[in-house]
């Protein structure tokens, strides 16, 4: 009796919610004149389907099927694909012009597994690992190529889509840095397009430089006495070493230990372990110099235990060039209060930079709210019309 | 051996029916229209996922699927409420043709859902997916679209199991290895070309689902095949592959359960059908034995072995699809 007055509840808190959602997003399209509700259940079902695809594979080709496939339903002609695996649409503006505003997503998803990337859906929320990250942006990607192709809305630039892949930024060059040598249009704006958090704006990004730290240790029986260290002590040691490092500008470099995983689980001696780190730095330079001192108290902790080590940068994405990125920002501030939604600084990483040091103004937008811990993922629903709607007033501003 | 079951000519691949211009052109040519409905009962989990995927993709971007629906047990979570705000239908199956009252069980809510379904085509999908896709839609309808002669159309898959652990990379279908494929090679060897003849996923012309009987418990689905296999024949049988559905593992003891009722409709099927003949009644209780303190203790449970008559004979059905609107189903010769 009591749990059914519960659910009922529940229900009817629900429906409640629903209800000022709805309100709301009817204010939105009187006020933006883009009836985008029914697309939204699509770039839910897009979101769920393209998360559950498995990743990382070679050039990511399970993912790109999914959105080569979906190309080819919605009729679109003008995909090319390259050998790094970037998939790029090209949407003619209205007029004769050589400028263009690039929209672009990644499609890799480092945390996939293949019980936590399946999607729960409740009314309100969609949970599973990815789903914060990139694959709304896929999705999203895909349903504004469909409402552009409705001839919705045109504009006065060529607008590009690309669907790429960020490993190894930075370092070997990823996906979407091949792509940038190679293009010969003259790009006036970019976003990236990402899950969460609706409403941050990265006027001022920090670089990022990340770190895969692989330890190595002697096997041995779990009682001999007086032999190696274990993985998980020599990983310990150099995360507390590293947290002790005096930076020269502390409040403008941080270090963060992302993950540590170490060990066989119970009765096994932990002999291999990974740690991932990630520097973050106001600037380039010092992005370089705090890398140089965390390799050297790495490799000193690493001498002295006896392990045998092995780093690897896994990414570099230089701060961003706030000057460049300002107009951008403004517009989305006006965007994000013309649509009502809270616009909040941030200052994480932006791989929106990588553009930056190529002159290029760009910016990342989130979709929707949501949450990323270590036991759950998931995003809100009731924000995303306002996210997509946030896109295409954006396009308006500055295509 | 030489010999290979008729139903292996009549096995596809999804993938064949995955361009979905080429299946709407099927339908329109065909003028059939399409119903899909999930039997459920507390299956909040999953539900959403499933209506709103399928909907998305084949309703509204490529209208293969007319309606929606779910035919509710009771269910104590919310899963009608949930069903209802991605767009389903929600019906309870209870308040489904009241004046025949109600049983409890998938068999019980796939008869009533008949009665309130519109289409032609008729597919049931279970709740219980976790990785749906359009595929398990079009994979089961493709060969109804495109052979007249095919009535009725299952699902087989690869089975993962979702479990605590993580998925198990193979298992599943243990009910089908060690009972139902013993029983289909020793009575109809033709049956046993089903490689997941247990599946809760399968599409039928509504003409030919209405004359079947149903079984409303477990027995559902052995019941409709070897009915159906009597009454069309192999032919009218089609399997898809649709590569691969995570569900939730089930324990053994309610595996168990579920062997009793397939094979309270299977020994059913043979007396009528006149091919065995019981010497003693059956009982109607699934006997189990629990440990407990040193001890044995009987654990009984009424297995339904209810049946609904084939929905053809329902009045309010006859009168709301009548027969001669439309003829029966009769496969090719």
């Amino acid at each position: 009796m009591r749990g059914k007055l519960v659910v009922r509840l529940a229900g009817i808190a629900s429906a409640l919610r629903r209800f000022l959602a709805r309100r709301r997003s009817s204010r939105v399209r009187r006020r933006t004149g883009h009836h985008v509700e029914q697309y939204i259940d699509r770039l839910i079902s897009d979101a769920i389907q393209f998360n559950e695809i498995p990743s990382p594979t070679p050039r990511e080709e399970q993912r790109a099927a999914f959105i080569t496939r979906r190309l080819s339903e919605l009729g679109v002609s003008n995909v090319n694909e390259d050998k790094e695996g970037n998939i790029l649409v090209q949407l003619p503006a209205a007029g004769p012009t050589q400028e263009s505003v690039l929209l672009f997503a990644t499609v890799e998803n480092e945390d996939y597994s293949p019980l936590e990337s399946l999607v729960r859906l409740s009314s309100e929320r969609a949970s599973g690992k990815g789903m914060a990250g990139n694959s709304l942006g896929v999705a999203a990607l895909l349903v504004l190529t469909e409402y552009l192709q409705s001839g919705a809305a045109a504009f006065k630039c060529n607008v590009s889509l690309l669907f790429t892949c960020l490993k190894g930024a930075g370092v070997t060059g990823s996906a979407l840095e091949r792509y940038l040598d190679r293009r010969t249009d003259d790009l006036r704006a970019a976003f990236y397009l990402t899950g969460t958090p609706l409403g941050a704006v990265a006027r001022d990004p920090v670089g990022t430089c990340r770190l895969a730290i692989s330890v190595r240790t002697r096997d041995r029986e779990l009682f001999a006495s007086g032999g190696a260290s274990s993985a998980v002590s020599v990983l310990s040691s150099i995360a507390h070493q590293l947290g002790g490092i005096r930076w020269d500008a502390a409040d403008n470099t941080f270090l963060n230990v992302a993950r540590l995983e170490a060990g066989a689980g119970y009765g096994n001696f932990a002999a291999e372990g990974v740690m991932e780190l990630e520097i973050f730095a106001r600037d380039t330079g010092r992005l370089e110099t705090s890398r140089d001192a965390v390799l050297a108290t790495t490799r000193s902790i690493a001498q002295r235990t006896g392990a045998s080590i092995r780093i690897e940068t896994a990414g570099l994405i230089p701060a961003g060039d706030a000057e460049l990125r300002r107009p951008l920002v403004e517009a989305l501030r006006r965007v994000h209060s013309q649509l009502g939604i809270r616009s909040r600084p941030a200052s994480r990483p932006d791989p929106t930079a990588l553009l930056n040091a190529r002159g290029i103004p760009a910016l990342s937008i989130a979709l929707t709210t949501g949450r990323k811990t270590f036991r759950e993922e998931y995003i809100d629903l009731p924000p995303l019309e306002s996210g997509f709607q946030q896109l295409l007033l954006l396009l308006e501003a500055v295509a | 051996m030489s010999w290979k079951p008729a139903v292996l000519r009549n096995t596809f691949h999804h993938s064949r029916y995955a361009d979905p211009r080429r299946l709407l052109e099927l339908k329109r040519k065909s003028g059939l229209s399409i119903s899909l409905a999930f039997p459920t009962l507390n299956e909040g989990e999953t539900i959403g996922k499933e209506i709103l995927v399928l909907k998305a993709e084949l309703m509204e971007r490529f209208p293969l699927v007319d309606e929606i629906a779910v035919i509710d047990s009771g269910s104590t979570d919310e899963t009608r409420t949930i069903a209802g705000r991605f767009g389903a239908r929600v019906f309870s199956s209870r308040d489904i043709l009241k004046a025949y009252g109600s049983y409890r069980g998938k068999g019980e809510n796939l008869w009533k859902s008949l009665f309130v379904l519109k289409g032609d085509i008729i597919v049931w999908i279970d709740a219980d997916i976790s990785n749906i896709g359009p595929k398990f839609v079009y994979g089961l309808v493709g060969p109804l679209l495109e052979r007249r002669e095919i009535g009725y159309v299952k699902a087989f898959y690869e089975r993962p199991l979702r479990s605590v652990s993580g998925i198990t990379a193979s298992g599943g279908g243990r009910v089908t290895e060690i009972l139902v494929r013993p029983l289909f090679s020793l009575f109809y060897p033709e049956l046993s070309g089903l490689i997941q003849p247990l599946s809760g996923e399968y599409a039928g012309r509504r003409r030919l689902l209405e004359r079947l009987p149903f079984s409303v418990g477990y027995g559902v689905e052995i019941g409709h095949l070897i009915d159906i296999f009597h009454q069309h024949g192999i032919d009218s049988i089609a399997q898809v592959d649709l590569d691969r559905r995570v569900h939730r593992n089930q324990p053994v003891a309610a595996l168990s359960r579920m062997a009793f009722g397939i094979l309270n409709t299977f020994l059913n099927r043979l007396e009528r059908y006149g091919e065995a003949h019981m010497l003693r009644r059956l009982a109607a209780e699934h006997i189990a034995l629990a440990a407990r303190g040193g001890s044995y203790m009987v654990q009984a449970t009424a297995v339904p072995a209810n049946e609904r008559p084939p929905m053809i004979a329902i009045p309010e059905y006859a009168a709301r699809f009548p027969p001669e609107a439309q003829a029966a189903y009769a496969p090719a010769t």
